[in-house]
C-alpha cells in the first residue's frame, strides 16, 4: 500500500470490511452451535454427555479465539465501549438477580428465572456499548 | 478538553475516514475525538502528534487550565 492520496481511507476501508467479515464468522459459528443443540435435542431436553462436552468446548474455544481476534482488530474507542457494556451487562447480572429476589419475595413479581436474567444482562451490555461506541 | 483536530484534518483536506486511516483507528473514533466525546489515549495523542508534525499541546488544549 503506497502512502498516496487516500491511503488512509483505503486502509480505514479494509479495516472495516475485516470488522463486519468478523462479525459475520461470529454470527454464523453461533447459529452453527445453535442449531448444533437443537438438533441433538429439543432446547431444554438432554442431550448425550459426548454431544454436551463437545458443544460446551466449541462454544468456549470459539469466545476465547473469536474475542482474542476481535481485540486484535478493534480501535481504542471500541475497546472503551466494550468495557462500559461489560460493566453495565456485568451489573445488569449481578444486581438484578437479588432485586428480583427480594420483589419476589415481596410478593410483587414471578420466581426469579435464569434465561430471562441471562438476556436481560446481554441486552444491557449491548446498550452500553452502543451508547458509548455511537454517542 | 478542546482539540484542533478538525481544523488540523481540514486543512489538510482529508476526511475522518482518512484520519482514522492514518491513525489506524476508525472513522467513527476520529469523530468522537474532534466532537470532544472522547479523549484519546496517551499513544493515540502522540501518533497524531507525530502525524501532524506538532506538539500534543498544540492540538489538545486542556479546559480546566488557566489561560
Amino acid at each position: 500500500m503506497t502512502d498516496g492520496e487516500n491511503f488512509g481511507t483505503a486502509k480505514e476501508r479494509l479495516r472495516r470490511r475485516r470488522y463486519w467479515t468478523l462479525m459475520g464468522l461470529a454470527l454464523a459459528a453461533a447459529l452453527v452451535i445453535g442449531l448444533a443443540g437443537r438438533v441433538l435435542g429439543t432446547p431444554y431436553g438432554p442431550i448425550a454427555p459426548a454431544a454436551a462436552i463437545g458443544l460446551a468446548a466449541a462454544l468456549l474455544l470459539l469466545t476465547v479465539v473469536g474475542n482474542w481476534v476481535y481485540f486484535r482488530s478493534i480501535d481504542e474507542l471500541e475497546v472503551a465501549a466494550n468495557l462500559i457494556g461489560g460493566f453495565w451487562g456485568f451489573y445488569a447480572f449481578i444486581l438484578g438477580w437479588p432485586l428480583w429476589h427480594i420483589l419476589w419475595r415481596g410478593g410483587l413479581v414471578p420466581k426469579p428465572e435464569m434465561l430471562p436474567l441471562y438476556a436481560g444482562a446481554g441486552a444491557v451490555a449491548v446498550a452500553g456499548f452502543l451508547w458509548k461506541r455511537f454517542q | 478538553m478542546r482539540n484542533r483536530l478538525k481544523v488540523l484534518r481540514a486543512e489538510r483536506d482529508w476526511s475522518q475516514a482518512e484520519l482514522g486511516g492514518r491513525l489506524g483507528v476508525s472513522r467513527q473514533a476520529v469523530n468522537a475525538i474532534e466532537t470532544g466525546k472522547y479523549d484519546p489515549s496517551l499513544p493515540l495523542a502522540f501518533k497524531l502528534a507525530r502525524l501532524f508534525e506538532m506538539l500534543i499541546e498544540d492540538i489538545f488544549q486542556d479546559e480546566g487550565a488557566a489561560q
